[in-house]
């Protein structure tokens, strides 16, 4: 996907924030899942929906539960009100629709190419090397939590029962800790500061030429062009089409 | 332009001299008088900025590689490593390769390997050598510090020997005494038999094991010598529960082990990066951990070892490390921890991956001793290594991993 197109997405993406109708957010949905879809990132949407689907029922209801009169026993009422476009979690809902898309163009980002790309999409040099940091902070952590799991049952110290497990917690996550910072520190003293890969990389970085796959970038440009449409005169189109019907 | 090879044994200074080499005059501008240091610590030497190896390419570069058409000496080296394969499930032996493309991909004008190339199988240690840094020595100065001299010694131009530094520590004769002391101790292990085994990973469809049968009996040391990437880390994870066999059982003794789901421990396993294994604040409190956890389960092994946390210390040397941080401390002091782990743990059956790795000659005779100690005391050891220092090891047996098996190479029932 060309970092332009990454762009747009992530700009008309905002559109979710224009309107606060539970509709807007439904009719973006299908343009998400199908960006996600025709893009191939079909296993990311499912990791995404795994992730955010029981937090989203979880919070539904929670809050039909707090809006609920017990007395009365209004369930119609509670409905609306969780459902009600300034309610709690109707804005969780939209928070999370642009998250997925901010996710998509993220993620989506070729393993390696995360500096080039941030930096074609417009960012200053310091902010996309403060994201690319995080973002190799992130695999560096998953890669040494999977390190000391392995390492707590390789001594004995870890039996494979969850009681265990939950008993080490602790542990687990005090040797993911220093692990990951003793990695951490010693790439940044080894390779990017004295073997001079830092520099490297920043010389090279306008040079460096980003994969960009015409139909990813095709398929971003149109989601985009839907998303503001949807998003800004979305509701308006429906209920002309509704009134001509 | 040259090939130098840094002889000497450990605490000599050698990796600091090696970082002088390399670092001395490396400019903060990118490719000119630039010099790479590879580390023994192989994922220090990793970018960080990716998770594949397409991704670690491509931030040296070498992405296009394979499309290129005419591969060169360099591109050869990592021309079989799968793109989209991640780092963090590469073999020991191509991570080095993967690591000393892209170190060259950088066009350093100074390369130095510290123990880097000990990570290698013999087979491709010298295609490396011969194929690769011979040639490139021609146009870029390397230097190298490894152990095992006697196959490079002959293609290096020059020689620099260093010698102990006044107040190193001295590790050989205490774990030569330590060994002496433990072949009084008699411990009782089971055997171990794997019966029609079979495993393949999900991800990649990969058969590593085909019905493999072998018995492991305790009391002598098997050799594991075995291409990179054939399966000695996955039949480690296997004894150790971390990976389910695809099919086939454990037995330990007579009885059938799970260890994916039975709370014990049947082996021990010391990993060729100690950092790895290492936790707590200190040496004392890591081997305090280990041999709580070794007593507080029930284990396979009948008549434990009695000894404590301090006459491991004592006995390996380590009592002026005890207060120190254990991440800071030199590569061969972090892999004696382990072993004392080991003896510590009430494992019964001792995993070691690549137990020599950093250690001089009179290092390795002393491990080699401390190894016979642990066979005569009745322990189960497993060793992996790539290089000859344990060939001929009384009652051992060397083993290899072929077509999916694994194989007796030679039986030697010698005293060397």
């Amino acid at each position: 996907m060309h970092p332009f197109a990454r762009l747009a997405l992530a700009v008309s993406s905002s559109a979710l924030f224009f309107k606060h109708d539970l509709i807007h957010l439904a009719l973006s949905l299908p343009i998400i899942f199908g960006a996600y879809l025709l893009t191939g990132k079909a296993r990311l949407l499912l990791m995404c929906m795994k992730m955010v689907a029981p937090v989203l029922v979880i919070s539904a209801i929670v809050w039909f539960v707090v809006y609920l009169d017990f007395r009365t026993l209004d369930f119609g009422g509670a409905w609306l009100r969780t459902f009600d476009r300034t309610s709690h979690f109707v804005e969780l809902a939209r928070t999370v629709e642009f998250t997925s898309v901010i996710f998509l163009l993220l993620r989506g980002i070729p393993d390696g190419e995360i500096l080039p790309t941030l930096r074609r999409m417009g960012a200053t040099h310091f902010l996309a090397t403060v994201f690319a940091n995080a973002e190799a902070q992130v695999s560096t952590i998953s890669d040494s939590a999977l390190q000391s799991y392995t390492a707590l049952r390789a001594q004995g110290i870890m039996s494979p029962t969850w009681l265990s497990k939950c008993k080490n917690l602790g542990r687990i996550i005090a040797v993911t800790w220093t692990a990951s910072l003793n990695v951490a520190d010693a790439r940044r003293e080894t390779k990017w500061r004295h073997n001079g890969f830092y520099s490297h990389q920043t010389a090279n970085l306008e040079r460096a030429a980003v994969s960009t796959n015409r139909w990813e970038t095709s398929v971003a440009l149109v989601a985009a062009l839907f998303f503001i449409v949807t998003n800004v005169a979305g509701l308006e189109i429906v209920e002309n089409v509704l009134g001509s019907l | 332009m040259s090939l130098v090879l840094y002889d000497g044994p450990a605490f000599s200074g050698r990796s600091e001299a090696l970082r002088d080499f390399a670092w001395s005059s490396s400019s903060s501008s990118g490719a000119g008088g630039l010099g790479q240091y590879l580390s023994p610590m192989i994922e220090t030497n990793l970018s960080g900025f990716a998770n594949t190896v397409r991704g670690e390419l491509f931030c040296h570069k070498l992405a296009m590689r394979v499309q290129a058409g005419s591969l060169n000496s360099v591109e050869r080296l990592i021309a079989d490593l799968p793109d989209r394969s991640r780092l963090s499930s590469l073999s020991g032996g191509e991570l080095v390769r993967l690591i000393i493309a892209c170190a060259i991909a950088l066009r350093p004008q100074r390369l130095g390997l510290d123990l880097t190339l000990e990570q290698l199988d013999h087979k491709t240690r010298m295609q490396l050598i011969q194929e690769i840094l011979v040639p490139l020595s021609k146009n870029l100065e390397i230097h190298i510090a490894d152990n095992n001299q006697a196959d490079i010694g002959e293609f290096c131009d020059a020689k620099k020997i260093f010698t102990t530094r006044p107040g190193a520590p001295e590790l050989s004769r205490p774990l030569c005494n330590f060994a002496q002391s433990l072949r009084a101790s008699k411990i009782a292990v089971s055997s171990v038999h794997l019966h029609d085994l079979s495993f393949r990973y999900k991800s990649t469809d990969r058969w590593i094991f085909r019905r493999v049968n072998f018995d492991f009996q305790p009391g002598r040391p098997y050799l594991l010598k075995a291409p990179n990437g054939s399966g000695k880390s996955t039949l480690a994870r296997i004894l150790l529960g971390l990976h389910r066999p695809t099919t086939g059982s454990i037995q330990v003794g007579d009885r059938t082990f799970r260890p994916w789901r039975d709370g014990r421990n049947l082996v021990f396993y010391c990993f060729q990066n100690p950092s790895y294994q290492l936790l707590g604040d200190n040496l004392q409190n890591y081997l305090n951990m280990v041999a709580l956890a070794g007593r507080g389960r029930q284990n396979w092994i009948r008549s434990p070892l009695l000894i404590g946390v301090l006459d491991v210390i004592d006995g390996l040397g380590l009592g002026e490390f005890v207060e120190k941080d254990l991440f800071e401390l030199p590569l061969v002091i972090k892999k004696r921890i382990t072993l004392g782990a080991s003896i510590l743990s009430q494992s019964g059956w001792i995993f070691f991956d690549e137990p020599a790795l950093g250690l001089d000659m009179t290092g390795r005779i002393a491990l080699r001793q401390f190894f016979s100690a642990l066979c005569e005391a009745g322990f189960g050891v497993i060793i992996v290594t790539h290089g000859d220092e344990f060939d001929g090891m009384s009652n051992s047996i060397e083993i290899t991993i072929s077509e999916q098996r694994l194989a007796f190479a030679i039986d030697c029932i010698t005293d060397p």
